[in-house]
This record gives structure tokens, C-alpha cells and sequence, in this order.
């Protein structure tokens, strides 16, 4: 991608440097821009400076879970430009997300399959308005 | 008339991508209730219209829906067909949590003369959709889930498959074809 096509941007949120490591490493590949947040707090501060695009986020982080995340994320308006999916070892979510759902796009278990993890950040990156022609996100 | 409900929540539109793949022209009112907020509404729309020859559209308040059209329940309303035919946004609370609700529209369908109805569950998590499924069996409908193997989240499919009102347990693929017959009067 040529600066006329920058690249599209995505945020791995995990406590887990070897995760962090291994989602930029794929995505890297496959051509995205990625930055990683080790907790939630790290992850609301990227938004605060301007961050746009594909969050990967974990639910269980020490501190700030992904639920509790997202909740601040909507709290301090900071839903703009971004698409959230959760990237996490839980099989199955716990209650905290009801109520969140709408908020939360797709759900890849750990350890991801790496052509799948890309394939659906590929997909969901077509919801951002940087994809152009595909509508406006507010 | 013969009117197809699919509702999806988190991990639905990559499934739904997959169901409306080089979808055909059916003679169904297709409505899709899946959980978004409200900026990524349109642009699900033209994922959708994307994938398809059949006219995808934002459903609207006071439009009477038609065979061969898929509708989008906007997001922040819920979606209510009166008489099964004419669309109603309503803005009241939330139902499991979500607005729209798949239950809410489910739930206003009713038993007409000459209507065909099918309901289907994709991913998502909660029980959204489950109530809905029932009373679709309940009025002479046919009723699928999404089989949870294949769902990001199997929850609503599952609270949907413990009413023990599902008439199929489906991969996304064989959803798909399961609307082609439910359009050509082969399902029911």
C-alpha cells in the first residue's frame, strides 16, 4: 500500500505480550498497521489520541475487562471510526455482555487460526468509512 | 405471502455474508434484525445489497413490505410488522438488552390466512430470538438455527433449540438454500 492507500489501522488489547506479538506479527503480514495496548487503560488512551480502526480486544485483563472497556469506551464517547471484535480464550462470554452486544461485532476464540483472524479483520475493516464507497460511520 | 425472520447478533454479518452469498432473486420478504449500532446500519445494507440481485433496503416506518426485498431493521428501534405486513418502528426500551430485538418483531408476527413464515437464529450471545421461535412453530412456521458448532457465539442458538420449537439445525450454507425453497414454496 502506497500513501495514497494507507494502510488500515489495528489495535490488539491484551495483557499477553506473546498474543500481542503474534497478532502483529500476522496482521503485519497481511499488509495492516498495528498497535498494542496492554490493558484497557492503555487501549482508551490510544482512542483519546485519534486511534481509528479494528480493535482486537481480550475480556479478561487484570484491572479494566474488555466488558468494562467497551462500557468506558461508550461512557467517554469514544465509539468513532473503530469496530470492536473480541479476540479472547473464553468459549463462551460471560453476562457481562448483555447490553453490549450491538457494540461488539465478532467474537475469535484463542488460539486463533491465523487465516481466519485475518479474513475477518479484512471483512469487518469494510465497515470503517477509510474503505470509502461503503457508507459513512458517524 | 411468504415472510422469512432472520435474527443475528455479534459475529452476524460475517455469517450473513456467507448465507447472502450470490444469493438469488426469492419470492420472500426477507428481514434481517441484527444487532449494530446505528452508524454501521447502511453500511450492512450495502454489504448485503452487495452479495444479491434481490433489493435490500432500510426498512421504513409505515412501508408495507413485498416478495423479493430484504428489509434492515435500523438500529435504536424495534422493528414490529402490523397485520404482517406494515412495518412499525417503535422506539421503546430495550428487550434482552438490545434494540432492535429480534423477539419484538418475532413476537408481533400472527396467524393469517395464505402467510408462510419462516424464522431463523444465527450467532449471538443471550436469548434474544428464542420466545420468537417458538411462537413462529406455535403459528405453522417453519423454524431453523444456526447449528452453534459453526456459531461465534452459541448461546442464542442454543436458548432457541431448548424451546424445542426448532424445525432444523443448519450450517450457513444450507441456510441458504433452506430460504431458496422456503421462496419457491419447497420449506413449507
Amino acid at each position: 500500500m502506497g500513501d495514497d492507500n494507507p494502510k488500515i489501522k489495528v489495535m490488539i488489547v491484551d495483557d499477553d505480550t506473546h498474543v500481542r506479538i503474534a497478532v502483529r506479527t500476522v496482521l503485519d503480514d497481511a499488509g495492516y498497521d498495528v498497535v498494542g495496548a496492554e490493558n484497557g487503560e492503555k487501549c482508551l488512551e490510544l482512542l483519546h489520541s485519534g486511534f481509528c480502526g479494528v480493535i482486537l480486544l481480550d475480556i479478561m485483563m487484570p484491572g479494566m475487562d474488555g466488558w468494562d472497556t467497551i462500557s468506558k469506551i461508550l461512557e467517554e464517547d469514544l465509539f468513532h471510526h473503530i469496530i470492536i471484535l473480541m479476540l479472547t480464550a473464553k468459549n463462551v462470554p460471560d453476562t457481562k455482555m448483555i447490553g453490549l452486544q450491538e457494540w461488539v461485532q465478532d467474537y475469535v476464540t484463542k488460539p486463533f487460526d491465523s487465516d481466519d483472524l485475518v479474513e475477518r479483520v479484512r471483512y469487518y475493516a469494510g465497515f470503517l468509512p477509510e474503505q470509502g464507497d461503503k457508507g459513512q460511520v458517524a | 405471502m411468504k415472510i422469512a425472520i432472520i435474527g443475528s447478533s455479534t459475529g452476524g454479518p460475517h455469517i450473513l455474508e456467507e448465507v447472502f452469498s450470490q444469493f438469488p432473486v426469492v419470492q420472500a420478504a426477507i428481514i434481517i434484525i441484527q444487532h449494530l449500532p446505528a452508524a454501521f446500519t447502511e453500511t450492512f445494507r450495502c454489504h448485503v445489497a452487495d452479495l444479491t440481485p434481490m433489493t435490500v433496503e432500510i426498512a421504513k416506518a409505515g412501508e408495507k413490505i413485498a416478495e423479493g426485498r430484504i428489509y434492515i431493521a435500523p438500529a435504536g428501534r424495534h422493528l414490529i410488522l402490523e397485520q404482517n405486513r406494515t412495518i412499525h418502528l417503535e422506539d421503546s426500551e430495550k428487550l434482552h438488552g438490545v434494540k432492535p430485538s429480534i423477539d419484538r418483531t418475532m413476537l408481533s408476527l400472527q396467524q393469517i390466512e395464505g402467510d408462510r413464515i419462516l424464522g431463523v437464529i444465527l450467532t449471538g450471545m443471550g436469548q434474544d430470538g428464542a420466545a420468537g421461535i417458538a411462537l413462529i412453530k406455535s403459528l405453522g412456521g417453519y423454524t431453523i438455527v444456526q447449528d452453534p458448532v459453526t456459531a461465534p457465539i452459541r448461546s442464542m442458538p442454543q436458548a432457541a433449540l431448548d424451546t424445542g420449537m426448532v424445525s432444523e439445525i443448519l450450517t450457513p450454507k444450507d441456510i441458504t438454500k433452506a430460504l431458496v425453497k422456503f421462496g419457491s414454496g419447497h420449506l413449507i
